[in-house]
C-alpha cells in the first residue's frame, strides 16, 4: 500500500506517526458531483485553464498529489502580474480542484477557497522575487464529508507565501503543505486550525524546508478535539546547510474536549546549519480552569468562556480570512462544533 | 602632558561595508578624562568598539597604538590583557556561567597568574557591596535576566575587579535612575587615578561629577570635528551640537 | 608498561574459559547470524544457568531472528549484522593492552590525570585492584542495611534467584526491539540490587566498581529491585573512556521504583568512539514512586539511547536530565520515552545536545499519555547547540495523548553560540578558545549540576577537551 503523509525524519514506529494510517488513505477515485466556482476576481487578473509550467513541477508534502490531480474537475490556474488588493475568491462544493498561481517579480495577490462538502484540493504556489502571495483555505466540510488538502509552494529572494487553513469539520481530514524557500530573505507564514469531532480522523504534515539565507517560517497551529477524534500532526521545520542565519517559529496548541479523543504530535526540527535560530512550542490539554474562573468571576457564562478561550486559540487562523462573513461563519461553526462537544 | 596611553591615527572603520569612521585621530594620556559627545549614529560605540577589537567592525585604514604598541590588528582579549575595557552598552546574557565564575575567570585570563579563592571572594564582595549589588548576584547566571541597572553595575563592578587601565563607557548611564547613576558614578571614581584613563560616550553630564574633564570630542560624519575642553559640555547642554561646530 | 604485560595475559586465560566455542559452531545457523542455539546453550553452560535462563536465553534467539533492524534512526550498517556472533565471542587476538588503546584515549587519560593505576581498569581490560577494595568497603556497608548489591552470575544462584525469575526482562522484553531479544540470548554479567523497604542508601552505588570484568561489559545487565519507601542513587559507568575492542554495546537496565520509592540512575557514557552503543534502560515506577535519570552521552560510534520510565502507579513521577556531545564521526541518537499509565503521574525531560565537527546529535523522545492517566502532567524541553555547518541537529519529539485531562507540554530550541556573547567575553581577556568552551559549558551547566560532583567536573573538562582545537 502507498504510504501518505511520510514524516520528514522517522522514528518509533509502534507511535504509528511516521505515515497516515489506513484509516486516512485516500480514495482512488473522486466523484465530484458538485463544482468549483470563482465567485470573484480582482480586476485585470485572468484565470484560465492552463498551468504555468513552474508550478507543475511543485510537490506537497502529502504524496498524494497526484492522485488529486487526476481525479480534478476542475482547476483556477494564474499568472500574477500585478498587485492587487482584492481577493480571488473561489467557492467548491463536493469537487476536486487544482490550482496553479505563479507570481512574477513584485506582484501580490490573496486567494480565498471556501470549501463545502467533501472535496480534494492541490494547490500551487511559485513566487518569483520579491511576490506576495496569500492563500487561504476554509473548509466547512461536516460529519459525512472528507476533505484532501495538498499545498506546494516556492520563493525566489525575497518572496514571501502565506498559507492559512482552516479545517472546520469533516470525517477524514487529510492535508499536508511544503514550503521551499530558496532565496535568501524569503519567508512562510502558516496558520492552521482545525476542529476534529466525532469520529473524526484527522491527518496533518506540514514542512517549512530552507535553503537559502535569512529566511524565515512561522508554523503555527491550533486545533480542539471532541469525541473519539483521533489526530496525528506532523510539523518540520529543516534547516538545510547553508541557510545561514534562518529562523523558524513553530507552534501547536490543541484543546482536549473529551475522554476518548487521541492527539498525536510530531513536531521536528532538522537542522544541518550552524547560524539558525529554530524554535518549537507545544501545549495539549485541557482548557486552563484558572483563566475559565477568570472570565466566569467577571459574569460570563462557563460556555461561553470555554468558547472565547478556544476562540482566542484559532483566532491567528481565523483572522486571517478576507472576508467578513466567511469568518464569520467559520466562528459560528467553532461555537456549535464546542456546544455539541 | 602627562605619558601617552592611546594614540589613534586616521581611523576608517566600516560595518558590513558601510563606512562609519572616516578618518578619526585621538589621543589620551595617562591619567586622561575624555568625553566623546556627537549626535546619535555618527559612530561614537563605532569607536569604541574598533578600540576594543570587536570583529563586526572592520578597520580599512589607519592605526590604534595603545601603550606604545600598535594594537590594530590584536583580538579583544589580547587587548583586554593590555588593560582596555569596555563598557557595553547593551550588555550580553549569557546563561550557565555565573557572574562570579566569569569575573574570575578573566582576571586569571588577565594577570595570568592562580588567584587566592578566598581572597577574591571577599574582595569580590566588598566590591558588590560598594555598588549596592545583593550578593546573591555573583551565583547568578551573566546578566541573565538582569534589569538594565543591574546589568550596567555589573559592567561597573568587572571594571573595579579587572583593573583596566583604559575604560570605554559607552553610555553607561543611559537609562538609569538617579541613585543608579550616583553608584556608577563613584564606582568609576574609585578605580579612576593619574595613571588610568577614561573615554566615555554620554548624552548626560551626572555621571561625569567628581571627574575633572581633561578634554572633549565631538564626532559627527565620521570624524572629530571638534575638541575642547570641558566648557564644551556646556555649550552643547545648552546649544546643540551647531553651537559648537559653527566656531570651527 | 611492564604492568599491563601481566594483565593482559589474564584477559586472555578468562577469554578463553569463558568463550571458545569456536568447534561447535553450527554452519547451517552462520547464514542467519552466526549465532546458533548451541552457542546461546554454552553461553549458558559455561554459565551454570538455571534451566528457565537456559530456555529464555534460547527463546530470546528465536526472536533476535525474528525482528527486523530498526529502519528509523542513525545507521549501524558498520555493524556485521549477519556474523552478529563475532560481537558476542570476542576475538581471542583481544589482546587489549595499554599500547593497543587508541591514541585520543590515551591523550585523554593524560589530560584528565587519571592515575595510571586506574588506566588499565577503565580501558576495560584489566582486574581493578583498587577498585575491588572500594567496591567491598560499599559492599560492607550498604549490606549492613541488608542491601543486596551483587553481581549478576551470583545473585541468580542465591536466595535472590526466584526474585530475578520474577522480574528479568519484564521491564524490557525480548520482543522489545531486536537488540533487546540478542541482549536476552546472550546477556553476560552486570549487578543486581535490591534494596529493602524504608532503607534509604546514603551512599551511591556506582557500578564502575563492578562492571569492568574482561568481557563482561558489552552485554551486561543491571536489574535493580526497589522496594516500597525506599531510596537509592545508582552511578552507571564511569567518565573516562573506556576502551573495548569489540564494538557493540546491547546492554540492558531494568529498575523497579516500590511505592513511595525514589531512584536516581546517573550515568556518563564515554566508550571509544568505534562503539554502537545500543543500549536499553527502563524504570516501571509504582505509586508514588519517583525515578530520575541523569545521563550524559560523549562517547560511541553510533548511540541509540533513550531511557524508558513506565509511570504504573498513582502520582509516580520521573525527571530526566541528559546531555549529548557528538563530535566528528559521531552519530548520538538520545533522549527519553515515558508512557503516563495511571492518574496523577508527572513526568519532565530536559535535555541539551551539542554537535560539533561533523557530528550528528539527535534528541528524540516519545511521551503517551494513556486513557488512566487523568491529571497527569508532562513537560519536555530540549535545546541543541550547533557550533559548525557541518554537523547536524535533529530534534524529533512525539507526543501521543489519549485523554483530555492532561496537560502536556513541548519546548524545542535550537541555535549556536552567539558572537557577540564570545566578544563579550574576550573584551574582558579571555582567549576565544576559552570563550566558546566556557559558553558550551555555560550550556551545559544545568545537566551538570544534576550530576555528582567529580562527574560535573570530569565532565566539564571532557567538554575543554572535546572543545580545544575547535577553532580553526
Amino acid at each position: 500500500m502507498e504510504k501518505f503523509n511520510i514524516i520528514p525524519s522517522p522514528t518509533w514506529n509502534r507511535l504509528g506517526v511516521n505515515c497516515a494510517e489506513e484509516s486516512a488513505s485516500i480514495p482512488e477515485t473522486f466523484d465530484s458531483v458538485g463544482a468549483s466556482v470563482i465567485t470573484a476576481c480582482p480586476e485585470g487578473l485572468e484565470v484560465g485553464d492552463d498551468a504555468p509550467i513552474a508550478c507543475e513541477e511543485l510537490k506537497s508534502s502529502t504524496g498524494f498529489d497526484e492522485i488529486i490531480e487526476n481525479n480534478a474537475e476542475f482547476s483556477f490556474n494564474a499568472t500574477v502580474e500585478d498587485k492587487y488588493a482584492h481577493p480571488l475568491v473561489i467557492n467548491t462544493e463536493d469537487a476536486a480542484v487544482v490550482g496553479n498561481i505563479y507570481a512574477v517579480e513584485g506582484a501580490e495577490l490573496t486567494i480565498l477557497h471556501v470549501l463545502r462538502g467533501s472535496s480534494e484540493t492541490l494547490t500551487r504556489v511559485y513566487a518569483e522575487k520579491g511576490a506576495r502571495v496569500n492563500v487561504v483555505e476554509v473548509s466547512f466540510a461536516e460529519s459525512d464529508n472528507i476533505r484532501y488538502s495538498a499545498f506546494a509552494s516556492y520563493c525566489e529572494e525575497g518572496a514571501e507565501v502565506r498559507f492559512t487553513r482552516c479545517e472546520l469539520g469533516g470525517s477524514r481530514v487529510v492535508c499536508g503543505s511544503k514550503a521551499v524557500l530558496q532565496g535568501n530573505s524569503s519567508a512562510y507564514d502558516f496558520a492552521g486550525c482545525y476542529f476534529g469531532e466525532g469520529e473524526a480522523v484527522l491527518d496533518f504534515n506540514d514542512l517549512s524546508e530552507h535553503y537559502g539565507r535569512d529566511t524565515l517560517c512561522e508554523m503555527h497551529s491550533a486545533g480542539a478535539l471532541s469525541g473519539s477524534a483521533d489526530k496525528i500532526l506532523r510539523g518540520t521545520i529543516d534547516f538545510k546547510e547553508g541557510a545561514k542565519r534562518g529562523v523558524g517559529h513553530e507552534s501547536e496548541d490543541v484543546i482536549l474536549l473529551g475522554p476518548d479523543v487521541r492527539d498525536r504530535t510530531a513536531p521536528l526540527i532538522l537542522c544541518h546549519e550552524e547560524e539558525v535560530e529554530g524554535q518549537h512550542a507545544a501545549s495539549h490539554g485541557r482548557l486552563d480552569e484558572t483563566a475559565l474562573y477568570y472570565l466566569m468571576s467577571r459574569g460570563i457564562p462557563e460556555a461561553q468562556a470555554r468558547s472565547l478561550m478556544v476562540e482566542a486559540r484559532f483566532a491567528r487562523a481565523i483572522d486571517r480570512i478576507p472576508d467578513e462573513t466567511i469568518r464569520e461563519e467559520a466562528l459560528t461553526t467553532v461555537r456549535r462544533r464546542l456546544q455539541n462537544a | 602632558m602627562s605619558e601617552q596611553l592611546l594614540k589613534i591615527e586616521d581611523l576608517k572603520v566600516s560595518v558590513e561595508e558601510k563606512k562609519i569612521l572616516d578618518g578619526v585621530c585621538l589621543e589620551i594620556g595617562e591619567g586622561e578624562v575624555h568625553v566623546l559627545m556627537g549626535p546619535n549614529g555618527t559612530g561614537k560605540s563605532t569607536l569604541v568598539s574598533a578600540i576594543m577589537g570587536d570583529p563586526r567592525y572592520s578597520v580599512d585604514g589607519g592605526r590604534i597604538v595603545f601603550k606604545g604598541e600598535d594594537i590594530t590588528e590584536e583580538k579583544a582579549d589580547a587587548r583586554a590583557r593590555r588593560g582596555i575595557f569596555l563598557s557595553f552598552q547593551t550588555p550580553e546574557e549569557i546563561p550557565g556561567i555565573s557572574l562570579e565564575n566569569f569575573i574570575r575567570t578573566a582576571r586569571q585570563a588577565i594577570t595570568g597568574t592562580p588567584l587566592k579563592v578566598f581572597a577574591f571572594k571577599r574582595e569580590l564582595k566588598a566590591e558588590m557591596d560598594k555598588l549596592g549589588m545583593a550578593p546573591e548576584y555573583a551565583e547568578r547566571y551573566l546578566n541573565v535576566g538582569f534589569s538594565g541597572g543591574e546589568k550596567k553595575k555589573a559592567e561597573i563592578l568587572q571594571l573595579l575587579m579587572l583593573k583596566p587601565s583604559l575604560a570605554l563607557l559607552d553610555e553607561t548611564d543611559s537609562g538609569l535612575d538617579v541613585d543608579a547613576v550616583r553608584t556608577v558614578t563613584e564606582g568609576i571614581n574609585a578605580w579612576h587615578n593619574e595613571h588610568n584613563s577614561l573615554l566615555i560616550i554620554t548624552h548626560n553630564a551626572k555621571i561625569l561629577e567628581g571627574l575633572k574633564v581633561d578634554k572633549v570630542h565631538v564626532l559627527e560624519g565620521g570624524r572629530i570635528v571638534k575638541t575642547g575642553g570641558a566648557e564644551l559640555i556646556g555649550e552643547i547642554t545648552e546649544g546643540g551640537f551647531n553651537a559648537v561646530k559653527e566656531d570651527n | 608498561m611492564a604492568d599491563f604485560g601481566k594483565e593482559k595475559t589474564v584477559v586472555e586465560e578468562v577469554n578463553r574459559s569463558i568463550y571458545d566455542f569456536k568447534d561447535k559452531v553450527d554452519s547451517a545457523f552462520e547464514v542467519s547470524s552466526g549465532l546458533t542455539p548451541d552457542i546461546v546453550r554454552t553461553i549458558s553452560e559455561e554459565k551454570n544457568d538455571p534451566e528457565w535462563m537456559r530456555e529464555f536465553r534460547l527463546k530470546s534467539l528465536e526472536i533476535y531472528e525474528r525482528l527486523p533492524i530498526p529502519n528509523w534512526g542513525p545507521s549501524i550498517d558498520g555493524l556485521d549484522m549477519r556474523n552478529i556472533v563475532t560481537y558476542v565471542r570476542p576475538n581471542t587476538g583481544m589482546s587489549a593492552t595499554w599500547n593497543e588503546v587508541p591514541e585520543d584515549i590515551k591523550n585523554t587519560f593524560e589530560r584528565l590525570g587519571i592515575p595510571q593505576a586506574e588506566r588499565s581498569g577503565l580501558a576495560g581490560v584489566g582486574a581493578q585492584y583498587d577498585s575491588e577494595v572500594v567496591y567491598h568497603n560499599v559492599k560492607k556497608e550498604v549490606e549492613d542495611q541488608g542491601v543486596v548489591y551483587t553481581d549478576f552470575e551470583s545473585a541468580l544462584h542465591s536466595e535472590y534467584g526466584d526474585m530475578i525469575r520474577e522480574y528479568f526482562m519484564k521491564a524490557v522484553p525480548p520482543t522489545d526491539h531486536k537488540f533487546a531479544a540478542l541482549h536476552g540470548a546472550v546477556w553476560s554479567g552486570g549487578s543486581f540490587v535490591y534494596v529493602p523497604a524504608g532503607v534509604s542508601v546514603e551512599i551511591p552505588l556506582q557500578s564502575y566498581f563492578r562492571l569492568n570484568r574482561p568481557g563482561a561489559g558489552q552485554f551486561e545487565h543491571t536489574l535493580i529491585i526497589v522496594d516500597k519507601n525506599a531510596y537509592l542513587h545508582f552511578i552507571e559507568g564511569c567518565s573516562a573512556p573506556k576502551y573495548n575492542v569489540a564494538n557493540l554495546h546491547a546492554g540492558c537496565v531494568e529498575i523497579f521504583v516500590g511505592e513511595g520509592s525514589r531512584v536516581r540512575y546517573s550515568t556518563i557514557e564515554n566508550w571509544s568512539k568505534n562503539m554502537y552503543n545500543l543500549n536499553t534502560k527502563r524504570a516501571i515506577v509504582s505509586k508514588g514512586g519517583t525515578i530520575e535519570w541523569v545521563s550524559g552521552s560523549f562517547g560511541s560510534h553510533t548511540s541509540y539511547l533513550y531511557p524508558m520510565s513506565i509511570l504504573n502507579g498513582e502520582g509516580a513521577r520521573m525527571e530526566f536530565t541528559g546531555i549529548t556531545f557528538a563530535g566528528a564521526g559521531q552519530e548520538l541518537d538520545t533522549g527519553a520515552k515515558v508512557v503516563h499509565a495511571a492518574k496523577n503521574t508527572s513526568s519532565h525531560i530536559s535535555t541539551k545536545s551539542i554537535a560539533r565537527d561533523g557530528g550528528v546529535s539527535n534528541f528524540r523522545s516519545s511521551v503517551v499519555v494513556t486513557k488512566e492517566a487523568e491529571g497527569s502532567k508532562s513537560s519536555v524541553s530540549c535545546e541543541s547547540l550547533m557550533l559548525d555547518s557541518r554537523s547536524r541537529s535533529d530534534t524529533i519529539p512525539v507526543m501521543d495523548i489519549r485523554t483530555d485531562k492532561c496537560d502536556v507540554g513541548h519546548e524545542a530550541k535550537i541555535g549556536t553560540i552567539s558572537e557577540e556573547a564570545v566578544f563579550y567575553l574576550m573584551s574582558r581577556g579571555i582567549s576565544e578558545e576559552d570563550a566558546r568552551a566556557l559558553i558550551v559549558g555555560g550550556f551545559a551547566e544545568p545537566i551538570a549540576k544534576e550530576l555528582p560532583l567529580e562527574y560535573a567536573v570530569e565532565m566539564n573538562n571532557l567538554i575543554h577537551l572535546e572543545m580545544k582545537g575547535s577553532i580553526g
